[in-house]
């Protein structure tokens, strides 16, 4: 089992690998919200995994739910396309 | 050419980091194995025999937080306190919330209907933190993200047929921090009318401090009856002050 | 057996988050996308409900609720966006 948890995790890290590298080379700024939304959900249930659901809980209710909505509001002003 | 070289340099530097991340995970012990440290506390916070020197609490955190938990939260509320005058220091007079259309009536309803669900799991989040994972902050945020949702899929004038407009959230806010300073203030008036001592933010009796708030509820342990007003009035606060600066960042928004 | 069993799901649930990834890096539109991290977050909810079952604490089951209540308002976000109106009206 322990051996399935680590292989998860694992798993999930290299997830995260992938979508660091298209939400740093993207030239769609709302592309790179939506993709940094994935990436904490990715790295909440890495907390999960790693048996520290606190850290879990604020990961995904203020990391991954506030501050996309945060971002939104502020992509309306700075356009989505970067030049 | 530069560009590919920058970025296979950035991906191998990534993957090398992440795999010396998991080589220290290997160390991860295994579900149900309990280390030495976690032993020692496991005795001493929440062992029925020995109460002279317990903190009552099954969970970890306000276990070996103890009495601290209260300033715990405490500095947690003033820092976001700070945050969010400074917010509302830029947007000077309140515009009128204006009811408008929103988004389809399948999305509204669905809405309003997990409205419900997440205020719900907020206060389940809040109160119970004392056994299970969570605390004033994270149900704070979560009960933002419900009104978010609202704002979001209804209109901003809704919001006043809930009664709730910024006047409010911010004496709501005020409330919630009213909460925790009132319940610091109290032990230390009781005990100095009393002639003995006690500390600010004081969550069990001790030896030579007997003021304590209830640490049994019937037969349910409230792990120090400070815990659960504490957490409630952050709560209230984070999820007011959330609220509040994604309302005044619209706003700002609209009249651009 | 029902050990079994969910150790069986839970490798089904991986490979299915797998192939969603795919969806979530190559697909060429903001809907695909969305669409993938709806199906990856709910499938990241079920295991760790399945990890709660497995490891038999009740305590770990608090988040995926939360999670999966999360994404129905991260889609509303970026649907808002899409149909190009103010946020909040």
């Amino acid at each position: 089992m322990i051996e399935m948890i680590e292989l998860i995790i694992d798993l999930l890290l290299a997830f995260c690998v992938v979508l660091t590298a298209a939400i740093v080379y993207t030239k769609d700024l709302l592309l790179a919200i939506v993709l940094s939304g994935a990436e904490g959900v990715l790295v909440a249930t890495v907390f999960y995994l790693l048996l520290a659901p606190d850290i879990a809980l604020v990961q995904v209710a203020a990391g991954v739910g506030i501050s996309t909505a945060f971002f939104i509001v502020g992509l309306r002003k700075i356009g989505r396309r970067e030049e | 050419m530069k560009d590919w070289r920058a970025s296979i340099l950035g991906v191998f530097f990534i993957v090398l980091m992440s795999s010396i991340l998991t080589y220290a995970f290997l160390g991860y012990p295994g579900i149900g194995f309990v280390r030495p440290l976690g032993e020692f506390y496991l005795f001493n916070t929440y062992n029925f025999e020995n109460q002279s020197w317990w903190s009552a609490s099954p969970n970890a955190v306000t276990g070996l937080l103890w009495d601290y938990r209260g300033y715990d939260t405490l500095y947690e509320t003033m820092v976001f306190y700070v945050g969010i005058a400074a917010v509302a220091m830029f947007f000077e007079g309140h515009a009128k919330l204006r009811k408008t259309g929103g988004m389809t009536v399948i999305v509204r309803s669905s809405a309003r209907l997990i409205f419900v669900f997440i205020i719900t799991s907020a206060f389940a989040i809040t109160i119970f933190s004392i056994k299970t994972p969570g605390g004033g902050f994270q149900g704070g945020s979560i009960m933002a993200i419900a009104y978010i949702a609202i704002i979001v899929s209804l209109s901003r004038g809704f919001l006043p047929e809930m009664d709730l407009d910024v006047e409010k959230a911010h004496l709501a806010k005020i409330a919630g921090l009213a909460l925790i300073a009132g319940l610091t203030i109290v032990p230390v008036v009781y005990s100095l009318a009393s002639g003995s001592a006690a500390y600010a933010l004081q969550n069990l009796p001790k030896a030579w401090a007997p003021f304590g708030y209830p640490t049994f509820l019937g037969f349910a342990s409230l792990s120090g009856g400070l815990i659960i007003p504490i957490q409630l009035g952050e709560m209230i606060h984070v999820g007011m002050g959330f609220t509040i600066m994604f309302l005044l960042l619209t706003l700002k928004d609209k009249e651009d | 057996m029902i050990d079994m069993i969910l150790v069986f799901s839970l490798g089904m649930f991986i490979i299915s988050i797998t192939l969603s990834m795919y969806r979530m890096v190559v697909g060429p539109t903001i809907p695909d996308r969305m669409l993938a991290l709806d199906v990856i977050s709910y499938g990241l909810t079920v295991v760790m409900g399945i990890i709660a079952v497995i490891s038999g604490s009740p305590y770990l089951i608090v988040i995926s609720f939360s999670l999966a209540l999360w994404f129905f308002i991260g889609a509303l976000y970026v649907a808002r966006y899409m149909e190009g109106e103010q946020i909040g009206d």
